[in-house]
Parts: C-alpha cells; structure tokens; sequence
C-alpha cells in the first residue's frame, strides 16, 4: 500500500503483485477505518474481487489495457454504478438503483479498473463539509475532529487515508478542489465538457464538474486521460481531441509567467496558509517561472454570482422533492436549497452576466501570463460541528468563506488544481493552478513541476 | 438595505413570511421562513453589489439553440 496509481501500474503490469493482492490489501484497510472515517457509503468487495480476478488474468494473458488497469479505486456516491443505488448522500434517493454506468464510470472499467465502492459525500453535493445526516459524518484523516471538506470529502478522505488508490469526484463550486485541500491529496476540475457528466446527478448543471483525484498530479493525469472525451449522453460536452495529458508533465515551468492576483484571492486568508502559498510560489519562480501581477477586477463578485446560480439551479432540480419530502432533507442543505425558490429570475440573469465578465477578466489576464496560482482555500480544515460559526485565526464561519478561491474557475469553465502545498499545525494546505480552457497539459505540467520540487504529496496521515 | 432599493436586484423588503410560505408552498415553522429570509437578504444584499452599469454592456451566456436537423 502507500503507493500511487503511477507506481502501482507498472508493478501490475509486470505481475509483480496482482490486482487480487492490492484489492485485498484495500479491502481490508477499509474494514478496518472506515467505521472510524466513514469514507464509504457502500463497498463493493465481491465485484471487485471479480473485477481483480479478470484483471489479473487479462494481463496474465499479455492483454494489459493501460495504467488502471488492476488499479482500485473509488467513486463518488452521485455517480452511477451499474445496480447499485446512486444515492446523492440523501435519504431521498437511498433506493435510487442505477441500471447502467455514468460515462466516466464506464471509461475506467473499459481502462480495467476495479471499483472498491461508492463514497460519502455531503448531502447532495451541496456543501462543503460532508457532515452527512444520511449516512455519517466523513472524518479527516489528518485530525479526525475535522471535516475532509466536500462535497466530495469521502473520495478525499478515502484516497488520503490510503482506502482506494485514487477516485472521482465532482465539483460545483469547490467540490473537488476543497476536500482536496483538507485532505492533503490532489483534485483537479477539468474544462466545462472535458469530461461527461452524464450518468451523475446534478447540483447545478451550469456549474457542475466531474474530475479525478488522487495522490499525485501524475495520478490525475492518467485517471482524466481514461474519463474524458466527447459523449453525447452529455449536452454541455465539447467534441475536442483529447491530448496527451501526461506527455509533458517533465517540461518544467521555466520561461512560463505564472499570474498573481492579490486584489481578491489573498485577502481574506489564514496568516498560514497564505505563507505557504507565497513559497509555494517563489518556489515555482525558483524553478524558472516569472511572477506577473494581473488584475481581476470582477472576480471579487464571484462567489454571490456562483451561489445565486448553484441555488436557483439545484432549487428547479429539486422543485418536486421540496413540496413532497421537505423533511428528508438536512436543514443546512434544506436552506440553501429552498433559498433559490426565491431568487428572482433577473437575480438569476444578472449572476449569469457577471459570469461572462469574470470570464472576461480571466481573458484578458491570460494575455499576459500562462497560468495563474492562488490558494485552494484560505483556511485550513474547520473542526467538525463548528463550521456556521466563527472560529480560526479569521474568526469568520469556515462555510461562508471555503468556495470562495475556488467558485471563479465554475464559472469560467476554466481547468484549476489543488496540489498539497505545505501544513500548519499538521493539517494540510493546498495550492490552486488555474488554467485557460482546455488547457489540462499546461495545468498539469505546472502542478507536476511544484510537486517533483517539493515532498508534501508524500505525506501521510498519522492514522 | 439603501443597496436593495437603489439596485436593481429584487428588493428583499417585499419578502414577508406569508409570501416565503407562499412561495415554497409548503408548511414550515417560523424559525424556518426567519432563516430563509436572512439567507435570501444576505444574499440579495450581496448581488445589489454587482456593477450594474457594465452588467448592460454584457450577455449573459445563455443561447437560443438551432434544434435538430433532418
């Protein structure tokens, strides 16, 4: 165990261990965490173990698929799985069987990876804590007093507590990029179409991303190289080449101009964190990076323009439920979702338009610089049962401020990253790369460069 | 509250708990419809921000689409 997606392949490859083996081996660490961590909402052992088994024999046989193959791994409880409920970490939906894969879903099995199981989430995607009424709070394994961040915390938690070698997650305004951060582990978002969501519920289909995460920026690039591509189950997918997406994770960031914007994403930041974002980015200037200023004069409007979406958009999804089974709902997501039945359409309208002008700003910054970095989240992962309330070096609620670095790259589309960063008092910190569209090879290679620098991806919780 | 009646953005003056109940349509409790309000006035508040003047200037990325083909 211990080991990436990245180091794993090969060993699999060349039989030196078999699928059989590593499924055990997480099989048997989630019996023995999970009820502690609550990572898991089901767990699929007997089809993964068959799963292995057919693993093992194709590559036996010489007919090795590619790099997940015999890999295991994990997936979000929003995503469906063929016969398995799809329950959205709702009681509303906990007999909501699923009879065929999601898209992404479908593209690891045909890459030959094995499904350990189905993680927690917060309930409906909607949060960023994964304090789950339903079906358990999900716990950090760096400090298991405080929450893994969400809404995907049980993907981020799973992966960093070593229960699955990597996974996919989904991410509307912070989803995969937060628990990413807490956790201590890498997310990516990829572009608005990159990858299919179809076969995932949704929060809000304006916003809502499906993305791999895992331990290492390589591990990311080889889980988005099988799930992306064009599906026309799919109507926001867009019918573009696939790249090479780890073909230029080697090429260092020397001569790239990486862009700062100090006017909003360090303003409002935990002393610590903002420290080891700033090394974070003298290291990359260290590397041959230069540093730019830019300006993005709107994105301070980003963060009300991407909840007045996300909460009118989930309200019309969940118009029916919210008339027939108010009380099956958690009242934090209850607020929130009943709170877009209220929003005006020209409230709507209008967040619509200052999404195109951060989309404009984010264009014009790209006229100057490649990429540009800023912290996933300006604080570090809140104790549990006390995120509504002020608490921190800020003295702000943890909830009111968690989306705020991240909702920009909803809007645009653009690609962005969480990569570990650094700790403080032992809970992790993330770093945020953040791309032009379709940009994933970029977006990549600079994460690859910071993380082949530094030794924090190696870290693991003292569980 | 000035930001709401000068703006643009739904005033959240209009909101009284009878209307809240109206809207979601459905029975709650007055801590309830006390909490929707405050989230929905926080809110309000917040988007009464935007700049209005350069929001005219812009679409929003919404577009009518061609339907199928034969």
């Amino acid at each position: 165990m211990n080991l990436t997606i990245s180091e794993l392949g090969p060993l699999l490859c060349d039989q030196k261990i078999s699928s059989l083996e590593v499924t055990e081996a997480y099989l048997a660490r989630i019996e023995t965490l999970d009820p502690r961590l609550r990572a898991y909402i089901a767990v699929t052992g007997d089809t993964a173990r068959e799963a292995a088994r057919r693993a093992d024999a194709e590559i036996g046989r010489g007919n090795y698929r590619g790099p997940l193959h015999g890999v295991p791994l994990g997936i979000k409880d929003l995503l469906d799985l063929d016969g398995l409920p799809t329950t959205m970490g709702s009681k509303i939906l906990r007999d909501n069987v699923a009879h065929q894969d999601a898209t992404a879903v479908r593209k690891l099995k045909q890459a030959g990876a094995v499904i350990l199981g189905k993680h927690n989430l917060h309930e409906f995607a909607f949060g960023i804590t994964s304090e789950n009424p339903h079906y358990g709070t999900v716990r950090n394994p760096w400090d298991l007093d405080r929450v893994p961040g969400g809404s995907s915390g049980g993907t981020a938690s799973a992966i960093a507590a070593d229960l699955c070698a990597g996974g996919l997650g989904s991410d509307t305004g912070a989803s995969i990029r937060a628990p990413a951060s807490f956790c201590g582990i890498v997310g990516l978002k990829p572009t608005y179409g990159r990858v299919s969501r179809a076969g995932a519920l949704p929060l809000a289909w304006s916003l809502d991303h499906i993305g791999p995460m895992a331990r290492s920026v390589g591990d990311c690039a080889l889980l988005l190289q099988a799930i992306a591509g064009y599906d026309a189950r799919d109507p926001g997918s867009a019918d573009l080449p696939v790249p090479d997406f780890s073909a230029s994770l080697g090429d260092g960031v020397r001569g790239l101009r990486i862009g700062l914007c100090r006017e909003y994403f360090f303003d409002v930041i935990e002393p610590d964190v903002d420290r080891l974002v700033q090394t974070a980015i003298d290291a990359l200037a260290d590397l041959g990076a230069s540093v730019v200023e830019v300006s993005l004069p709107h994105v301070r409007h980003a963060q009300v323009a991407g909840n007045v979406l996300m909460s009118t958009e989930a309200a019309a999804w969940h118009a029916t439920w919210l008339r027939d089974r108010p009380d099956d709902y958690g009242a934090d997501v209850l607020l929130r979702i009943r709170g877009g039945l209220l929003v005006r359409g020209t409230e709507y309208l209008a967040a619509q338009q200052m999404r195109t002008l951060i989309q404009q700003d984010f264009s014009g910054a790209f006229q100057e610089v490649d990429v540009v970095v800023a912290p996933t989240v300006p604080l570090v992962a809140p104790r549990i049962g006390h995120t509504l309330e002020p608490s921190g070096p800020l003295n702000v609620p943890a909830r009111s401020i968690a989306n705020r670095a991240t909702i920009p790259c909803n809007l645009t589309g653009m690609p962005a990253i969480s990569l570990p960063c650094g700790f403080s008092d032992g809970l992790p910190v993330g770093l945020q790369i953040m791309a032009p569209a379709f940009a994933e090879p970029l977006l990549l290679r600079v994460a690859a460069a910071y993380e082949a620098a530094t030794e924090w991806h190696t870290r693991r919780p003292p569980l | 509250m000035e930001a709401l009646r000068r703006g643009r953005i739904a005033s959240v003056t209009e909101l009284t708990p009878n209307s809240v109940r109206n809207i979601i349509g459905v029975p709650a409790s007055e801590q309830e419809i006390d909490a929707l309000i405050a989230w929905y006035e926080a809110l309000a508040r917040a988007a009464a921000e935007f700049p209005e003047a350069e929001l005219k200037d812009v679409e929003p990325p919404l577009r009518s689409t061609p339907g199928p083909g034969r």
